[in-house]
């Protein structure tokens, strides 16, 4: 509304001063800060969940470094599929479940929809299992601890004040980044990690199938695809920012591997040769003994208990977000539950069932996170399907249509993967 | 009655002869407030091309039966015409806007009308219920049920048509510019978002730019024409104006600055020198300001005789003269109404005005305007020229936390 003068008197007044754009810049570069915890980094090291951290360290001590090979391909492979969930995000400015639902017929987009959804509140519940392994730790009883911290994630998430105790949970799950110092002290035959890093070998039974699923599915879960792509949209981030964007997923996507690989690295050289099988947290944690001695408990237990708590919150409402987009069904927690009941009930019962299953005495817990990957698994093919689709419509990306290298990638694991839970499922069924 | 109960159902001609299943009806005038359908598409077997029968041809259009008044039908593959739509493959499962309840839902379904001959679309159906019903899956009355919204109470946002079709905003244009913007930053993505601030009318457009973040402006700005981008930063205040401004290379700045409005973009180009956060930067530059000298009275006359009025009219500043922006005090609206007519201005202002400097940090302009209890305070260069006020609500929005902008909205 501007205001012009009808008179002779002059209404407003400029001030006689040089003009210089330069003087106002938002942005030092030229372009925002993304690199620092943008939605790739963020995406990225979710992957190393309760989930990641139970499967990366039984495939240490179960295996030692045969499965190190394995990263190789996912290292890759992860940074091109992050990068095309955020050039979906920038270029259609929609999040993953809305494209689907849009650019496909209702009968194959609700099957999309229903995976995806399956998915994620499979990742979600999970994640309470990883909340009550690092309380068990602590020898917090789970019967206590689970239903307190469930209720405050579910708290956090209703005042909607989660993004400022984020960081919190953030900074406790980077201390899984100790793993790369422990890794070194823990002295591993370096010869060894080498050879088996660059020689893939792969072996025919049952447990090799199981961990060979859940370390693709937990490394590439569905959930970061759609948290990476939600967050570019919900950040408004346009195409002039999408290389930053893009490298952000690939960092982002190098970190979560290195860290896996750590893992892997450290409990291959600690329990591996002394054959201690991943049961509990507690044998997982006495991975970190050479760095941090009688206190590898502790540091083990803070950053599971950071991770589980940072996804636990993230996931269930990302579930609930993307499911309401689809169907057009309000979401966000600046509605009342009568206005949204549906965004409302997704989440809260994620929580509860995670937390349910969670306090059932005597249940193993490593077991049901590396499970709930394993049938993630299933679901990451029919994701990256979506996914490849979508991203190769040209009348919907324009030029930033997949190229060849994308589609290759994607195409090998999608096969890789569909073939590992076959053969699996193969095995159980004999 | 719903066009997804229709499509699937066996069409007979007028000898009652199977002729084909129908597939999806076509509609001309989507973007009018009642759309025709002009006909249906079938298809003839297994795996026969989609034909076209016109409305005219349709004897009955039922869910139990849908039988044509002809028996001669042309199978000529369908192609289509133009700013024809198809409502299965085009309109189903795109985003709306509801005006009435004032959120976004998605069309499951479409609702047909038969009237004298002529199909309309009269409205959407947005429940769970339709998805199902599309999918076939059996649902029970008491436990899902429709809920079909008149086509005159949503916006149809055309997403992703095929068709160049201009696309009427008029009801979105009823709703609050901070709703209108909740729409764009949540619900059709950008591009579409440009689209739709493009077509809006200038002044609701740019009050919808106000509201939205500060990035999706950016992004909404970079897709346009220079021209365009000209045309609502004109109207926008020039504050705001200036803030997107400053985020684009200076080439670019320029060059939507040639295509705004000369005056606006002479104040923009003047608050883009002020550093970021301060009263400079935030400032207002739309406050009305008279010469001392005149009476009450005068100063009415002069305030009817404006086109428009800017939006902050708690206080008026008092300048020295009609040449001199000096400022030398301050009326309040009330203190204006309580005065005698006959009264020169001089005489009722508050003289001593509590000022900020254009360098100031915005954060201490907002603790001197707390502590005075001022709901603005004018910004004066150093001659002492008012140069813009900063009022409570920009000082606010700036320095509000960032959490505290998602729960509100505003991001």
């Amino acid at each position: 509304m501007f205001f012009r003068k009808k008179t002779d008197s002059e209404i407003y007044f400029i001030d006689q001063g040089k003009f210089t754009l330069g003087s106002r810049k938002g942005s030092l570069l030229g372009f925002k800060p993304l690199l620092l915890l943008g939605p790739g980094i963020i995406a990225g090291l979710s992957g190393d969940d309760a989930g990641g951290i139970a499967t990366y360290s039984s495939v240490g001590a179960d295996y030692g470094y045969k499965f190190l090979w394995l990263f190789t391909l996912l290292i890759p492979t992860l940074a091109v599929i992050q990068m095309m969930s955020i050039r979906l995000g920038v270029v259609s400015g929609k999040g993953l479940t809305s494209l689907i639902r849009e650019r496909f017929s209702l009968g194959t987009a609700m099957f999309g929809i229903v995976s995806l959804f399956l998915s994620n509140s499979l990742t979600a519940i999970s994640e309470f299992f990883g909340i009550a392994a690092s309380l068990e730790l602590f020898m917090v009883p789970r019967f206590i601890g689970v239903p307190i911290a469930g209720f405050i994630v579910w708290w956090l998430i209703v005042k909607g004040s989660y993004k400022k105790v984020e960081t919190l949970f953030l900074i406790l799950s980077s201390l899984f980044i100790s793993y790369i110092a422990a890794a070194i002290l823990a002295k591993p035959d370096w010869g060894h990690v080498v050879r088996d890093t660059f020689i893939p070998t792969f072996e025919l039974n049952k447990e090799y199938l199981v961990l060979f699923v859940a370390t693709i599915a937990t490394s590439i879960t569905p959930y970061m695809q759609v948290f990476a792509q939600s967050s570019v949209v919900e950040k408004g981030i346009g195409i002039r920012d999408l290389k930053f964007a893009q490298l952000d997923a690939v960092l982002g996507s190098i970190l979560a591997m290195v860290i896996a690989i750590f893992i892997v690295i450290t409990t291959g050289a600690t329990l591996f040769p002394h054959g201690i099988v991943v049961n509990t947290a507690e044998d997982a944690a006495r991975a970190l003994a050479p760095l941090a001695g009688n206190y590898a408990k502790i540091l083990f237990g803070l950053g599971l208990f950071g991770a589980s708590m940072l996804a636990a919150g993230v996931l269930p409402l990302t579930t609930a977000f993307s499911t309401c987009e689809a169907f057009g069904w309000r979401a966000g927690v600046n509605y009342s539950y009568k206005q949204a009941p549906i965004f409302y009930s997704i989440f809260t019962l994620l929580i509860i069932i995670g937390c349910a299953i969670a306090i059932i005495p005597g249940i193993p817990l490593i077991r049901f996170l590396i499970l709930a990957y394993v049938l993630n698994g299933i679901f990451l093919p029919i994701e990256l399907f979506y996914m490849l689709k979508l991203s190769n419509d040209r009348s919907l990306m324009d030029k930033y249509v997949n190229g060849p290298i994308f589609n290759l990638f994607c195409s090998i694991i999608l096969v890789v993967i569909t073939v590992a839970v076959a053969l699996m499922l193969l095995f159980y069924v004999i | 009655m719903y066009l997804s109960h229709l499509i699937g159902k066996t069409i007979v001609n007028k000898s009652g002869v199977k002729i084909g299943k129908m597939v999806d009806a076509v509609a001309t005038r989507i973007n009018t407030p009642l759309p025709l359908v002009s006909g249906i598409i079938a298809t003839r077997g297994f795996s026969g091309k989609p034909f076209f029968i016109s409305k005219g041809d349709i004897a009955r259009l039922e869910d139990r039966d849908i039988k044509l008044s002809t028996d001669t039908i042309d199978f000529t593959p369908y192609d289509r015409r133009d700013m024809e739509i198809r409502l299965e493959k085009e309109v189903f499962d795109k985003q709306i806007i509801d005006v009435k309840e004032r959120h976004l839902a998605r069309i499951n379904d479409v609702e047909l009308t038969i009237q004298n001959k002529n199909i309309f679309i009269t409205g959407v159906d947005v429940s769970f219920r339709s998805i199902l019903a599309r999918l076939k899956i059996p649902t029970w009355g008491f436990f899902f049920k429709y809920n079909t919204i008149p086509w005159e109470e949503i916006q149809f946002l055309g997403t992703d048509l095929p068709v160049k079709v201009k696309i009427d905003y008029e009801r979105l244009e009823t709703l609050h510019p901070a709703d209108i913007a909740r729409f764009i930053f949540q619900g059709p993505g950008y591009r579409k978002g440009t689209q739709i601030i493009q077509s809006l009318e200038e002044n609701i457009a740019a009050d919808v730019m106000e509201s939205l973040p500060l990035d999706v402006q950016i992004n909404i700005l970079e897709n346009m024409s220079s021209k365009a981008a000209g045309r609502i930063i004109s109207e926008m205040e020039s504050h705001w104006g200036a803030d997107v401004l400053s985020e684009f290379p200076t080439k670019k700045a320029e060059e939507i600055l040639n295509k705004t409005d000369n005056d606006k973009a002479l104040i923009i180009k003047q608050l883009l020198t002020y550093a970021p956060d301060t009263a400079g930067a935030i400032m207002k530059v739309e406050y009305v300001s008279v010469e001392q000298n005149i009476t009450v009275s005068e100063f009415y006359d002069r305030l009817r005789s404006y086109e428009n009025l800017p939006e902050f009219l708690t206080y008026f500043y008092i300048t020295e003269s009609a040449n001199s922006k000096k400022l030398v005090g301050i009326v309040s609206l009330w203190e204006l109404f309580k005065a005698s007519h006959r009264n020169r201005i001089n005489t009722v202002m508050i003289k001593n005005a509590i000022i900020a400097k254009p360098q100031e940090s915005a954060r201490r302009v907002l603790k001197r305007m707390t502590q005075y209890d001022f709901s603005a305070i004018p910004v004066v260069n150093k001659h002492k020229h008012i140069i813009g006020i900063v009022t409570l609500n920009d000082a606010i929005r700036l320095l509000i936390p960032k959490d505290w902008k998602t729960r509100i909205g505003l991001k």
